[in-house]
C-alpha cells in the first residue's frame, strides 16, 4: 500500500460516516420505539377516558333519562299540538332532569340536549333559551344517531364549542321520539386522562377548518390560534368558560415555543399523523406526543398533545453520543495507527529506493548475503564487474560463484577469509581475486561487514572495487621511481665525475700558473699569467657554484655544526674581497657589534660562502662608494640570532625585481649577465644556504642609491677555550725537510705537486698509481707522509691506504696519508678518513691548505 | 386655514374636559372600550374633551354629581330618580334604545305554567334579579302593590340575572319571578307565563349636570346622539359599531317626566340589599 494521506482521510471519513449513520439509525430506531410507546400510552389513556364518559352517559341515559316520567314529558312535548302544551312539557322535562344536569355539570358535562327525531333542537339544558333549530347539517352525531337509531359517540365541533358527544336515540316501544345528547368538554377528558397518567400535561388543538365551517357568527373570538400550528385553534384561551381546562403551564409554553415551526411538527400535523417530538428544557428532555382525534365521521379534526418528561429519550441520546464518541475515538486511533504504519512503510520504501539508487549508481560492486553466504542482493556495478546477472546468482552461494577459482585453488567457502571474518562479526578489508562469468579474474579491493540483528549475524554486505588499473599504475610508478632513482644516482655520479675531471686539470692550471708567477718573468708575461690565474679562479668559482647548486637541488648539501670563530671566519672570507674592492676603488668595511659572541657553533665554510657571495655581488654592482658588512646579535628567546647586513652604494635593484632576485638563474636583467658576468645562481645558493642554516634572507633596495641584503643565522655560542680543529690558525711551523711519497696519476698535477713541495725543500718520491705506491711503501720505510690521489688506475688511493693500514696493524707504526683529490663532493672527506687516511686536501690544491695539512699530520705524529 | 378650523369648532378644546361617570364597579378596560368611542364622537360635535371619572358605587357617583365633580353620567332610572330628588340640576339628556329599537321596556312577574291572578301569590317565593335593577325589587314590589300585596309579605331572593330568574321559576324553585318582560317571554316555550306587567319604563340615560354644563353643551350632546339612527341607517350603524352594546342602537331625547312611572312604582326609597330568606 502506498502512503496517501488523502486516501487515509477519505477512508476514515467514510468509515466514520458509516459509523455515525449506523449509530444514528440505531438511536432513531430506539427513539421511535420509545415514542411509539408514548403514543400507545397516550392513546390508551385517551380511549379509556372517552370510554369512561361513554359508560357514564350510557348510565345516565339508561337510569335517568330512559325512565317513564322523563320519556312521558318528552313525548308530551313532541305530541302537544299547541305551544302552551309544548312549553309545559318542555318545562316539565327541564324540571325533571335539572338535578341530573346539575350533577353532570359538576362532572364536566358541557351540554345536555334533547333533539327531535328530525334533528330539531328540543331542549338545551345548557342554553334553554335556544331551541327549535335544525341540527342535522352541522351535527353529524345527531343525524347519525337519529337516522341509524343507534348511539353515536365521538368528538365533534359545534356551532359554538366542540365536545365529545354521546348521542343516544330515544325509542319508546319502537317509536322513535328523538335523541338525548350529553357532551363533555376536553377538560373532562383531560381530567380523566390525568387520573390515569398524572405525569403528563395535555393540550387539545382543533383544526381551524373543522371549527370555522360550523361556527356561529361572532363565536370565533372564543378561539385562539394554537402555539404549535397556525391551522389549529385552541378553545377558550382566555378562560371565559367555566369548563375550560387550565391554561398551559410555563413549561408547556416554553416547549411550544421550541416546537413551533419545527418541520416535523408542521408536516405531521398537516398529515394528521401520530408522532412524538422532543425538546430540551432546563437540562431535561421533554416529549410531546401528538394523538390525532377523529370526529364521528372519521375525519381528523383535532389533536390531543401530551407533554411529558422523557428521561429515557435523554438516556438514549446520551448513549448514542457515548457510543458515537467511543467508536469515533476508536476509529480515529485505528486511523492514526494505519496512518503511522503506512507512513513508516512509505518511508521504509523510500529509504529502500534511495538505498537502491545508491547501490545501483555506485561504481563499486556491492552484494549482500545471508548468514549462510547465499546472495540476497547484487548491484548493477557488481553485475558489470563480474559479468553475472543478478537473477542468475540470487539465492546461490556467492563464494562458490566468484571467489572459488583456479587462482586460489578452488578455496572452499569455510576457508574463505571474507566469510570467516564476517561470520564472526568482524570486518574484512583486503585485496582478493574474484572470478568473472567469462572465466577471467578480477583483482579487487574488498570491504565486507557483517549485518547484525541483536548481536546475531544475519548476513553480510560486501563492497568491492576493481583495482586492476590501480595495480598496473602502481607497478608503473614503482618502475618509474626506480628509473628515476637510477637516473638520479647516475647524475650524482656524473656530477662527481665532472667535478673530479674538471678539478684535476684546474689543479694543474692554477697551481702551475702560481709556480710560474713565482718565478722570474718578463713584465708582459707576468701580466698575462696573472690574467690566466684570475680566469682560472673565476672558472673555479663558477664550477663551485654550479656544483653547489646541483647539490642543493639534489638535496645533497648539508651544513655542519662545528665550533668556529666569527671574526676569523669573516676576516679570511673578506681578505680576497678587500683586494678586489680596493682594485675598484671601493671602501669595504666590517663592523661587528661588540656584544656579538665570537665563538660559535655552526658551519663557517657556508657562512663564508654566503658572505663572500653577497659582498662579491656588492663589489660587482658598485662603481663607487663603499660596501659595509654589519654584524649584530638580535635578542632571541632560544639561542643567538645573528644578523648580517651587507649594504652598498651600487646601482640598486628595481622594486619589481626584488621578489624574484633569489630565484635561480635570475638576474635583474639579461644585460647584467653580459655586463657583470656570473651564473645567476649566487643569490639562489645564498638563500638555500641561509635556509639550511636556519635563517632568513631579505633585501631592500633603492634604485641608484644602493642595496641592503640581510640574513640571519641561529648560532649557539660556545666557550672561548674550545679547540678549533678546522679553519683555525694555520701556524705553519718550519718542518722538514720531509721525505714524501706523492701518488698521482696525472702528470700535470704530479709535476705541480713536485714543484710546490720541492720549493718548500721537501724530497718527493713519485708513484704513478696505487700499486706502484704500495710497492714503494712496502719496500721503503723512510717516508714521512704520503700525498695520495684517490681516483687512480690499477689501484685507487683508498685501497692503498687500507693495505698500508693493514700492514701497519701487523708491523706497527703509522704513516700519515693525506688524501689529495678532486673528489670534492660532500661526504668524500669522511669516506676517505674512514679508510684510514689522516687528512684531506681538495684539488685544485691550495698551497696553504696543502702545507697546513702536512703540518697537522706530522705534528700529530 | 387654522382660523377656519377654529371657527368650525366653537367649543374649542381649550376648555377643561367634561367629567364622564360610567356605571360603577365596571372594569376600567371595559368602560374605556365601550364608552370611549361614543365620547370621541361627542367630542367632535362638542369641541370639548371628556375624561372618565371612575366610581366605586352609585352613592359615590351621586355624591360627585352633587359636588359638581361629574358633568355627565350614565345612569339607570332608579339612581336618576334618587339623584334628582337631592339634586335638581340633574338633567336627562337621552335615553338609549334597546336592540329592538325601543327606548322603553316593561317589567313583569312570571310564573311557571298558566297565568294566574297575582293574589294567588300571597306568601309565595319570589325570584328577583338585583336590588337596584328597575325590574327587580322596584317593579315587582310596585306590581304586587297594585294587587294589594307587597314584597315584604313574600319570600324573595336576588338571583342576579333575569335569565336565571326565568329558569329558576321554570324549574319550580320559585313560585314567581320579577324580570324584564322580554326575557320572561323568551322562556315561554318552556311554559313560563307573564302574570303582571308595568307601563313602559325609561331605559338607561345620559344625565347632564346643568350646574357645570352650559345648556348649549347639553343640547349639543342630545342632538348629536339623537341624530344617529343606527338601526335604520347603515352609515350611522358604522359610526356606533364599536360602541358598547347598551348604547349602540341609537337614542331618543329624554325628559324628567319620563321617570314619573318609576316614581309611581317606587313605594320606598330604600330597597333591601338582600333577600329575606
Amino acid at each position: 500500500l502506498r502512503f496517501s494521506p488523502s486516501l487515509i482521510i477519505a477512508a476514515f471519513l467514510l468509515l466514520e460516516s458509516a459509523n455515525i449513520a449506523f449509530l444514528h439509525h440505531n438511536w432513531r430506531d430506539k427513539q421511535e420505539q420509545y415514542f411509539a410507546q408514548q403514543a400507545i400510552s397516550l392513546e390508551t389513556a385517551y380511549r379509556s377516558s372517552v370510554n369512561m364518559y361513554a359508560l357514564a352517559t350510557e348510565f345516565v341515559f339508561n337510569q335517568v333519562v330512559n325512565q317513564p316520567d322523563v320519556i312521558d314529558a318528552f313525548r308530551a312535548g313532541i305530541n302537544a299540538t299547541d305551544e302552551e302544551g309544548k312549553g309545559a312539557a318542555r318545562g316539565r322535562l327541564y324540571r325533571l332532569l335539572y338535578p341530573t344536569y346539575s350533577k353532570l355539570k359538576a362532572s364536566n358535562l358541557r351540554q345536555f340536549h334533547f333533539h327531535l327525531a328530525n334533528g330539531e333542537s328540543f331542549l338545551r339544558f345548557h342554553d334553554p333559551a335556544k331551541f327549535g333549530d335544525s341540527l342535522f347539517d352541522i351535527r353529524p352525531s345527531i343525524r347519525l344517531a337519529n337516522t341509524l337509531k343507534r348511539p353515536v359517540l365521538g368528538f365533534e365541533t359545534g356551532r359554538v364549542l366542540s365536545g365529545f358527544r354521546y348521542v343516544y336515540p330515544i325509542i319508546l316501544n319502537g317509536e322513535h321520539l328523538g335523541s338525548m345528547e350529553a357532551s363533555v368538554s376536553f377538560r373532562a377528558i383531560r381530567d380523566a386522562m390525568a387520573e390515569i397518567e398524572h405525569s403528563r400535561e395535555y393540550a387539545f388543538l382543533l383544526r381551524r377548518d373543522a371549527v370555522v365551517s360550523k361556527l356561529a357568527e361572532d363565536q370565533l373570538s372564543l378561539y385562539g390560534e394554537a402555539d404549535l400550528h397556525t391551522s389549529y385553534l385552541v378553545e377558550d384561551p382566555n378562560l371565559k368558560l367555566p369548563d375550560s381546562p387550565p391554561p398551559p403551564s410555563k413549561t408547556v409554553l416554553a416547549l411550544n415555543a421550541q416546537l413551533r415551526g419545527l418541520p416535523k411538527v408542521i408536516e405531521g400535523m398537516n398529515a394528521g399523523r401520530t408522532m412524538t417530538v422532543t425538546a430540551e428544557l432546563n437540562d431535561k428532555t421533554w416529549a410531546a406526543t401528538f394523538l390525532p382525534v377523529r370526529n364521528v365521521e372519521d375525519r381528523q379534526v383535532a389533536y390531543v398533545v401530551a407533554y411529558t418528561e422523557a428521561p429515557f429519550a435523554q438516556t438514549l441520546w446520551r448513549d448514542y453520543l457515548l457510543w458515537l464518541g467511543i467508536s469515533s475515538l476508536s476509529l480515529l486511533l485505528v486511523g492514526l495507527l494505519v496512518w503511522r504504519i503506512l507512513r513508516y512503510q512509505s518511508e521504509l520504501e523510500s529509504e529502500k529506493q534511495n538505498l537502491q539508487a545508491v547501490t545501483d549508481t555506485v561504481a563499486d560492486g556491492l552484494y549482500a548475503m545471508d548468514e549462510t553466504g547465499h546472495l540476497t542482493m547484487v548491484n548493477p556495478a557488481a553485475e558489470t564487474l563480474l559479468g553475472f546477472r543478478e537473477s542468475e546468482v540470487l539465492g546461490k552461494i556467492g563464494h562458490d560463484i566468484f571467489h572459488s577459482h583456479a587462482v586460489n585453488n578452488n578455496l572452499p567457502k569455510e576457508q574463505c577469509p571474507i566469510y570467516q571474518r564476517v561470520t564472526c562479526a568482524e570486518p574484512f578489508d583486503g585485496e582478493e581475486i574474484f572470478a568473472r562469468a567469462d572465466g577471467g579474474t578480477l583483482q579487487v579491493e574488498v570491504a565486507s561487514r557483517a549485518v547484525l540483528e541483536r548481536d546475531r549475524v544475519t548476513g553480510s554486505v560486501t563492497v568491492f572495487r576493481d583495482i586492476t588499473q590501480r595495480k598496473k599504475a602502481e607497478a608503473a610508478l614503482n618502475e618509474a621511481k626506480a628509473a628515476a632513482e637510477t637516473a638520479n644516482r647516475m647524475k650524482s655520479e656524473f656530477l662527481a665525475n665532472m667535478s673530479h675531471e674538471i678539478r684535476t686539470p684546474m689543479n694543474g692550471i692554477i697551481g702551475l700558473t702560481r709556480v710560474a708567477l713565482d718565478g722570474e718573468l718578463e713584465p708582459g708575461q707576468r701580466e698575462n699569467l696573472e690574467m690566466v690565474s684570475q680566469s682560472a679562479h673565476l672558472l673555479m668559482t663558477i664550477i663551485n657554484d654550479i656544483l653547489d647548486f646541483s647539490k642543493i637541488e639534489a638535496g645533497h648539501l648539508t651544513v655542519e655544526k662545528i665550533p668556529f670563530r666569527l671574526q676569523r671566519t669573516l676576516d679570511s672570507a673578506i681578505q680576497p674581497l678587500a683586494l678586489r674592492a680596493a682594485e675598484k676603488g671601493l671602501e669595504l668595511r666590517v663592523e661587528i657589534d661588540s656584544c656579538t659572541p665570537n665563538s660559535l657553533l655552526g658551519d663557517p665554510v657556508r657562512l663564508s660562502q654566503v658572505v663572500t657571495n653577497l659582498i662579491g655581488n656588492a663589489i660587482k654592482f658598485t662603481q663607487q662608494g663603499h660596501i659595509l658588512l654589519k654584524v649584530r646579535c638580535l635578542p632571541d628567546a632560544t639561542d643567538k640570532l645573528l644578523e648580517f647586513c651587507i649594504s652598498d652604494t651600487g646601482a640598486g635593484i628595481p622594486e619589481d625585481k626584488l621578489d624574484s632576485i633569489f630565484e635561480a638563474f635570475s638576474q635583474v636583467d639579461a644585460s647584467i649577465t653580459r655586463r657583470f658576468g656570473g651564473t645567476g645562481l649566487g643569490l639562489a645558493i645564498v638563500r638555500n644556504l641561509v635556509t639550511l642554516m636556519g635563517g632568513t634572507v631579505s633585501v631592500e633596495s633603492t634604485l641608484g642609491v644602493g642595496s641592503t641584503f640581510r640574513f640571519t643565522l641561529h648560532c649557539e655560542a660556545v666557550a672561548e677555550s674550545e679547540p678549533q680543529p678546522h679553519n683555525g690558525p694555520v701556524s705553519i711551523k718550519p718542518i722538514g725537510p720531509l721525505h714524501l711519497l706523492l701518488v698521482e696519476d696525472n702528470a700535470v698535477n704530479r709535476r705541480l705537486a713536485v714543484t710546490l713541495l720541492g720549493k718548500a725543500g721537501h724530497r718527493v718520491s713519485v708513484a704513478e698509481d696505487g700499486a706502484e705506491a704500495l710497492a714503494l711503501l712496502l719496500a721503503k720505510h723512510d717516508f714521512d707522509a704520503v700525498l695520495m690521489d684517490v681516483q687512480m688506475p690499477v689501484m685507487d688511493g683508498m685501497e692503498v691506504t687500507r693495505a698500508v693500514r693493514a700492514h701497519e696493524a701487523i708491523h706497527h707504526g703509522h704513516l700519515p696519508i693525506i688524501a689529495m683529490t678532486a673528489n670534492a663532493m660532500a661526504g668524500d672527506r669522511e669516506r676517505f678518513l674512514a679508510t684510514g687516511m689522516d687528512d684531506y686536501v681538495a684539488k685544485p690544491i691550495s698551497v696553504g691548505e696543502l702545507f697546513a695539512a702536512l703540518n697537522r699530520v706530522i705534528c700529530r705524529d | 386655514m387654522l382660523l377656519a378650523l377654529w371657527t368650525t369648532f366653537p367649543f374649542a378644546a381649550c376648555a377643561a374636559p367634561f367629567a364622564f361617570a360610567p356605571l360603577p364597579m365596571e372594569q376600567p378596560e371595559t368602560v374605556v372600550k365601550q364608552v370611549k368611542p361614543m365620547l370621541a364622537h361627542l367630542e367632535k360635535s362638542l369641541g370639548n374633551g371628556f375624561r372618565i371619572e371612575f366610581s366605586t358605587d352609585y352613592g359615590d357617583i351621586l355624591k360627585k354629581f352633587s359636588e359638581g365633580k361629574v358633568d355627565l353620567a350614565y345612569l339607570g332610572p332608579l339612581p336618576y330618580v334618587a339623584l334628582k330628588e337631592k339634586y335638581p340640576q340633574a338633567v336627562p339628556v337621552v335615553h338609549f334604545n334597546e336592540k329592538s329599537g325601543k327606548s322603553t321596556y316593561t317589567c313583569a312577574i312570571v310564573v311557571a305554567g298558566e297565568a294566574m291572578p297575582l293574589s294567588k301569590l300571597k306568601g309565595a317565593k319570589i325570584a328577583l334579579t338585583q336590588p337596584l335593577s328597575t325590574c327587580g325589587y322596584l317593579s315587582t314590589d310596585g306590581l304586587l302593590r297594585q294587587s294589594g300585596l307587597n314584597l315584604e309579605q313574600m319570600k324573595y331572593r336576588y338571583l342576579d340575572k333575569h335569565d336565571e330568574v326565568a329558569l329558576a321559576v321554570t324549574r319550580g324553585e320559585f313560585d314567581a319571578g320579577g324580570l324584564k318582560t322580554a326575557i320572561g317571554k323568551k322562556y315561554s316555550h318552556m311554559g313560563l307565563s307573564v302574570v303582571a306587567e308595568t307601563q313602559p319604563l325609561p331605559g338607561f340615560a345620559l344625565i347632564a349636570n346643568a350646574r357645570t354644563m352650559k345648556p348649549e353643551a347639553i343640547e349639543a350632546i342630545r342632538k348629536s346622539l339623537t341624530a344617529l339612527q343606527p338601526l335604520k341607517n347603515t352609515e350611522d350603524a358604522e359610526v356606533t359599531r364599536t360602541w358598547g352594546d347598551n348604547i349602540k342602537y341609537g337614542a331618543v331625547s329624554a325628559k324628567d317626566s319620563d321617570y314619573d312611572v318609576v316614581r309611581r312604582l317606587r313605594a320606598r326609597a330604600d330597597i333591601p340589599e338582600d333577600g329575606n330568606f
